[in-house]
This record gives structure tokens, sequence and C-alpha cells, in this order.
């Protein structure tokens, strides 16, 4: 049985020491194999970037453990940081030096470079490396960062949110980079909220809340959920007294004349509802990942409502 | 450890201690030229000798009169009273690159994704800084031989000079140990340079003070002073003195020891 690449057991961390420690990451247990793109999704502060940082021994858990390509993280951190390509969520560098002698300064410290693909990799991220750090604007230090993480074809990405502050051709770009990654057996750990790229290019992923994992399921599992997104758009005024009675009603919004749900189930308890009700106009969509996304955070039945962060979410997704 | 952090390390940075070196140069030139002759040393002395004595004291330390109206005596006053003061700015300014500068700017995090370890990051860059000290320290003294050729009527003597000047590295290296180990504690630059910038003016203070006093507690308590192991006039007069270089060297390891504990144990960019 192949091993996994990257393995964490009841991984938990606290930040700030006192009277009020707080928890960052609650007990993660998740797995991501070779030749696999996991996405690691959540809001800010649910503890993506807290994992990140355990599994590349920036920082020590309170408890439990990470192994990467079956190494404990803590004990063979330079051999697995060898194998490894990082991207933070936000690249900072020496900005007095330009983005041509950074990456020769890392391709040294990593025993050299493939000075061709590195080429490649700037011309098909259209990256210009002769100027200083301080002149590029956040997507060329992105683009920067992805040239870093890539550069020495590593076993493992481990990606912070990487097509944050990209246009929208250099992540069409991104996304090809990395399911060439994955054709290579390269493994991508990523984490992001744009969802549109998750349900682009993951295989699996692990849905995070407040430092617990919440889920980790396959893309299209988590696609083929029991429940469509149905758009009404009626005569009179919609109102919520109209569904109140369907359990199998969930998410009501309504905006004058149109309500948009998630309907469970059959549509017939739904049609004898509306009987009598004058409908112009019926949308039925499967749901998208952003969706199903959230009803992990926001209002699902079954895990509570956190109306601040369920906003922030909204916002995230939107942007 | 491969080398490449410290010789990159010493790339970015050569040129500051280009800059340091000139500028303490300069400095070693203008003392040098201003001794004119004898005469001059004289009016100077007589002038001295007007003070108060714990002023006397704090300047002078150990030395007696007559070196002090010597070409000599009145170099290693002029310079070596404040040099320490000085050349602790630029190993405060070394320390807080090894490892502080980085992390506060966030850079630590991505620098430490790279195949090294992290004590290797932290000695190669101190080795490096260490290496630039010795640059600065050369350059000033460069500049005070071509100063002594501007003035042949005075003779300086050019190799206790230099002696003294290599004094000036064990304490060097001891603040630029302690700035490390303040930044790996304190994590915040700005923290760390506060922390690290009382203590080095404490220290000269406790020491002027302590030196006018030598008799009282106060005087006792001067030992406290990294400046009270590196007496520049003494060691003009006397040469060198290996315990106090000996100490100061061990502190210095001893801090860095520390500090390349603490910096593989903790939280990297929190």
């Amino acid at each position: 049985m192949n091993e996994p690449v990257l393995q964490t057991e009841a991984l938990s961390k606290h930040y700030g020491g006192g009277k009020k420690p707080v928890l960052a990451l609650d007990q993660l247990s998740l797995t991501a194999d070779r030749g696999e793109i996991f996405g690691f999704l959540g809001p800010n502060g649910a503890g993506k970037t807290t994992t990140i940082k355990l599994l590349l021994d920036l920082i020590r858990p309170d408890s439990g453990h990470a192994r990467l390509f079956g190494l404990d993280v803590n004990q063979h951190s330079v051999e697995i940081r060898r194998r490894v390509g990082y991207l933070p969520g936000e690249l900072a560098l020496w900005n007095g030096q330009t983005a041509a002698h950074v990456i020769a300064y890392f391709g040294k410290l990593r025993g050299g470079l493939d000075a061709r693909f590195v080429g490649e990799l700037q011309q098909r991220l259209e990256f210009d490396p002769g100027k200083k750090i301080r002149e590029y604007s956040s997507g060329n230090k992105r683009k920067l960062g992805l040239i870093l993480a890539l550069m020495h074809k590593p076993e493992l990405l481990i990606l912070d949110e990487p097509t944050s502050g990209l246009d929208p051709l250099v992540q069409q770009t991104f996304l090809q980079l990395m399911r060439e990654a994955r054709a290579a057996g390269q493994t991508v750990f990523l984490s992001s909220h744009m969802l549109s790229e998750v349900q682009a290019i993951c295989d699996r992923v692990g849905i995070l809340r407040a430092g617990k994992l919440e889920e980790v399921k396959r893309v299209s599992d988590l696609m083929n959920q029991d429940y469509r997104v149905v758009t009404l758009r009626l005569r009179e005024p919609a109102s919520n007294g109209l569904f109140s009675s369907l359990p199998s009603v969930t998410g009501l919004e309504v905006n004058g004349h149109q309500a948009t749900f998630r309907l469970q189930g059959d549509f017939n308890p739904l049609l004898d509802a509306l009987r009598g009700v004058y409908i112009e106009d019926i949308g039925v969509a499967e749901p998208s990942l952003e969706d199903i996304f959230l009803t992990y955070y926001g209002d699902h039945p079954t895990n509570g409502v956190v109306p601040t962060a369920q906003k922030q979410l909204r916002q995230e997704v939107a942007s | 450890m491969t080398g490449k952090i410290f010789v990159e390390t010493l790339r970015r940075n050569w040129r500051i201690m280009l800059y340091w070196g000139i500028g303490m140069g300069l400095y070693g030139v203008m003392i040098t030229v201003a001794v004119l002759d004898d005469k001059s040393l004289q009016q100077i002395m007589q002038v001295i000798e007007t003070m108060p004595s714990f002023i006397i004291q704090g300047f002078m330390g150990g030395a007696d009169i007559e070196f002090m109206s010597s070409a000599d005596g009145y170099f290693a006053i002029k310079f070596f009273s404040m040099a320490l003061l000085i050349y602790s700015l630029y190993a405060v300014t070394a320390g807080l690159a090894v490892t502080a500068n980085d992390e506060d700017a966030g850079i630590m995090d991505v620098f430490l994704s790279m195949p090294v370890p992290r004590w290797a990051v932290m000695l190669e860059r101190a080795l490096a800084f260490a290496v630039m000290m010795i640059g600065v320290l050369a350059l000033t003294y460069l500049g005070v031989l071509i100063g002594s050729m501007f003035v042949p009527q005075v003779s300086y003597d050019l190799v206790h000079i230099g002696v003294t000047f290599a004094n000036i590295y064990p304490s060097m290296i001891f603040v630029l140990s302690m700035t490390v180990l303040f930044g790996v504690l304190f994590r915040r630059r700005s923290v760390a340079l506060g922390v690290t910038a009382a203590v080095v003016a404490g220290s000269y203070f406790l020491d002027f003070v302590a030196s006018g006093a030598p008799d009282s507690f106060l005087g006792t308590l001067g030992y406290l002073s990294y400046f009270r192991f590196n007496d520049g006039v003494r060691v003009m007069q006397f040469g060198l003195e290996p315990l106090n270089i000996g100490l100061l060297v061990a502190v210095a390891v001893l801090l860095l020891a520390l500090a390349l504990w603490r910096f593989q144990k903790r939280d990297i960019g929190l």
C-alpha cells in the first residue's frame, strides 16, 4: 500500500500563552496521496495557514503529529523541505534585491536549478525577473512566489491562496500548471477560498471551520449532493410563509417576487404547497461548490449558524 | 553548513561595512591629524588637569597623566574612549540583521522553507557579520595610518594603536551575540532594538560613572558593564588584557549558543 505523501494525526495548535490561549487547530487528521490535488477550504482564521506552517515545521504543534513522505516534519525538516515547494499567503522578500537574484539564490540553496524550466515558468506566467522586489505589484509578487515554489519540481507543493491577486489569464495558466504537476505525479496541497479554482482542479477537499475539520470529500462526491438550488419568480410578492411548512426547503432567500432556496428530495411536496400560486418562472440548478461550501459555514441545518463567520464567508465568496 | 548563506550575507552587506569603515576611518584621520606637536599636547593636558577628578577618571580609567600627555595618550582618550560606543551601534544593526529583520518583515517564513537548518541560517549570518566587523575595524585603522602620514612630526605608536583596535573586536562580538539573542527572544525588531540600545547606553553610562568612583559600591557595579572589560586607554598603555578578552568571548559564545538553541526550538513568524 502506498504511504500518503501528507499525513496529520490529531494535530492541535494554540496561539498565545497566558490565560486565554486561542485554539487555532483542533485535532486535525487528514491525508493527501501522491498525484493528488487536495484543496483545503475555509474562511480567514479557520486554521488553513496554521496547518501549512505546521507542515513546514515553521511552528510546532501542541499535540499530534505531521508527516510528509512518511517522515516526521520536525525530525526530518531539512530533508522534507528539499522535496517541498511552498508559496506563502503573503510573499515577503528582500525589497532591494532583484527577482532574478532571489531565484538564483534560492536555487543555490536548493542545490541547483534547471534554468530552462525556470525560463519556461517565467514565460508562461509572463514574469520579468529583472526588477527589484519593491517594484513589483502584488500580482507579480505572487507570480514570483509560484516560480520559487515550482522551480525545483518538488514532489509536494504547499500553496497558501495561490491565485489571490492573479489576473484571470494567469489564473488559467496556474490551473494548467497544477494539472501538469498532477500528471507528473506531484502532490498539491492548496488552501483557498476561491471555490471556482478548487472545483476546477482539486480531487478532494477538506473543509475547515474554526480549527476543526468538518468534512473531507472528493469534489465529485461533494458536488453530487442530494439537493438542488431552486429559483422561483412569482406574479405576487413572495413570502417566507409560503415555504414554512416544507422541511425539505432550506436556505430560503426572498427578494420581491423571487424566492431562492435549496430543495432536498422530491419536488412534489413543493408543488403541493404552491398550489394556487401563480409561478412565472422556475429555475433548477445543481448546487455549485460555493453553495455546498456555504452550507458548511452558514445556515446548514445541522451545524448551527455563526452569523459573522457566514457574512464574512459570503463576502469572500463574492470577491 | 554550506557557506552559501555566509557568502550571500557578505554580498548583501559589504557596502554598509564599507560606509561604516570609511566613516570611522575619516574620524580616525581627523583625530590623528588634530595633534600637531608636543606643545599642543601640553596645552591640552593643562586643560584636562583643571577638570574634576571623577571626569578625568571616567575618561582615562587607569592611565596616568604622563601617558596622557603623549600623542598616543591623546589619541587613546580622544578616539578609544568613545570608539566602542560607536562600534556597538554597528554591532547592533548587524545583530538585528541576523534573524530579527527578516522575521519581522515576514521573510523568514519563505526562507526557512528552503532546505537549510535554522541553526545554519543564524550561524552563517552571524559569522559573516563577525567577519565584516573585522573589515570595519581594519578600515578605521587604515584611516589612522593615513592620518599619521599627514603629521610626520608626531610619533604615534601604530602597533599599539593596532593592538587596541583588535581589542575592540571581542566587545563587538559580544554586542552582536546579545542583539541576536534579543532578536530571537523578543521576535519584534523594534523591541529587540529598544532593549539592546538600552543595554548599550546603560552599560556606557554605568562604566563612566563607576570609573569615577572605583573604590565604591558603584565601582563594583561597573563590572556589569561590558565597557569595563574594554578599556582602550589602558590597553594603549599596558597592552592587551587576555582575561578580559577571554571573558567577553566566552559570554558572546554563550549568548549565541542560547540564541541558536531558542531559535531552533520556537515558532517562526508569529
